[in-house]
């Protein structure tokens, strides 16, 4: 495959060298060309190994205390979003469509049907479904309990791949806010699925999945793409 | 603790198991940051970011994919250079040689590992021209715009264009083809 015209801004995006603008721009014609799409990850390879020529420094005495400290405070603010289930709120919610700004929520009626189930179930596992949102897209996320908290496993196929860096993030929807239910990203198939963990309980009357420019989010910043049905 | 059960550790929400990740890389991490911000405090501070993402996305690593050390190291990059443009602050490109050995003392089997690549690399890039090495590393390291490069260097913008490029594939020849992979796995350390 011969190398599109727009080799050197493709390298330039590699290296952080574009302005936003032009990024924009760059970004809307990798999402068409295959070219510059499979030339990006070569450079990616390449560059990121540049990363392990940086001259030998000695790190600081207690730096890594203080990496540990300050994950820890994050794996505390985390176990601190905790929140109740209510089932009436719950069930009241669900026959609710909720507008969020940019981020609406799909056919939530049905689903009050499910949430009642997983409050009273006293067996671990309940699926969501989720269709995309002008898309073709579909998705199954089944929720199971471990270890204190809920094991969240996604399976989605019919999305569109990414570009380098972005991904796919799912939202649980409760009274309005948004949890961060774990990011992943798919082959060039458009089949992907994460597994992530969440402590506690872990209430909510609607899901989505959004297209993030990149995976450390804690809103959603991307156009949504797929959302909860029955 | 190998690599894969760290990061295995890491998406179970296992926060015990950075220190192990952080004996691992978090020398080289804070030496990348080091290097980019010419400022301990700031490499510091772009070190802890950094592994709070690693942890945060340690379900996203998939090892199929490339190297655990590359992908941190790209994490850290992109940190280095979010601070960067945050702070308004380009440092001057550094348009030092690399030394010619790196004085690097491996504490683990993992450091070992990793700065017999970092050799390799370096190996890679003293074999390609001065112009194209300075060219790559003023892209990768000064954070400079490909113009700023071209009036800092006094030399066309199609030329810095043309070196980098030209260095890239260089680079991607002697490192990632499939006979430099036999390299890697004739010079890679027995598991103890």
């Amino acid at each position: 495959m011969s190398d599109c015209r727009h080799l050197d801004e493709v390298i330039a995006y590699a290296f952080h060298q574009l302005s936003p603008a032009q990024e924009s721009v760059l970004k809307a014609h990798l999402a068409t060309c295959s070219a510059c799409q499979i030339k990006l990850n070569e450079i990616m390879e390449t560059v990121d190994l540049l990363g392990l020529t940086a001259p030998a420094v000695a790190a600081p005495d207690g730096l890594r205390d203080k990496v540990i400290r300050k994950i820890a405070e994050h794996a505390d603010q985390t176990k601190a979003k905790r929140f109740r289930v209510a089932p009436a709120w719950a069930v009241a919610a669900a026959a609710v469509a909720i507008a969020l700004g940019s981020y609406a929520v799909l056919r939530v009626e049905g689903l009050q049907k499910l949430i009642a189930g997983f409050i009273q179930k006293e067996s671990a596992e309940q699926s969501v479904t989720l269709q995309g949102v002008d898309n073709p897209a579909s998705a199954r996320a089944v929720f199971a309990r471990e270890d204190g908290g809920v094991r969240i496993t996604l399976e989605a196929q019919g999305l569109v791949p990414l570009l380098p860096g972005e991904a796919y993030q799912l939202w649980l929807i409760a009274d309005g806010k948004r949890i961060n239910g774990g990011v992943f990203v798919v082959d060039a198939a458009g089949k992907g699925g994460m597994s992530t963990w969440l402590p506690g309980e872990v209430p909510f009357n609607a899901l989505g999945v959004t297209r993030e420019p990149d995976a450390f989010g804690e809103q959603p910043r991307g156009p949504k793409v797929m959302g909860s049905t029955t | 603790m190998d690599d894969a059960e760290i990061m295995k550790r890491l998406a179970r929400g296992d926060t015990r198991a950075i220190g192990n990740l952080y004996d691992q890389y978090g020398r080289q991490v804070y030496a990348l940051a080091h290097r980019m911000l010419n400022d301990s405090a700031a490499a510091e501070d772009v070190t802890q970011d950094c592994f709070v993402k690693v942890w945060q996305q340690a379900g996203r690593f998939d090892p199929e994919r490339g190297r655990l050390i590359t992908w941190i190291l790209h994490i850290a990059y992109n940190t280095t250079i979010d601070l960067i443009r945050t702070r308004k602050r380009m440092q001057p490109s550094r348009f030092n040689e690399l030394p010619d050995e790196i004085d690097f003392t491996a504490d683990t089997a993992g450091e070992t590992e990793t700065a017999i690549l970092a050799q390799q690399v370096r190996g890679a890039l003293f074999r390609l021209s001065a112009d194209q090495r300075q060219a790559l590393e003023m892209a990768y390291w000064s954070a400079m715009s490909q113009q700023e490069i071209a009036t800092a260097l006094a030399i066309p913008l199609g030329t810095v264009k043309s070196r980098v490029r030209l260095a890239l594939d260089s680079l991607r020849q002697l490192l990632l083809t499939p006979r430099r992979k036999e390299v890697d796995r004739h010079v890679r350390l027995p598991s103890s």
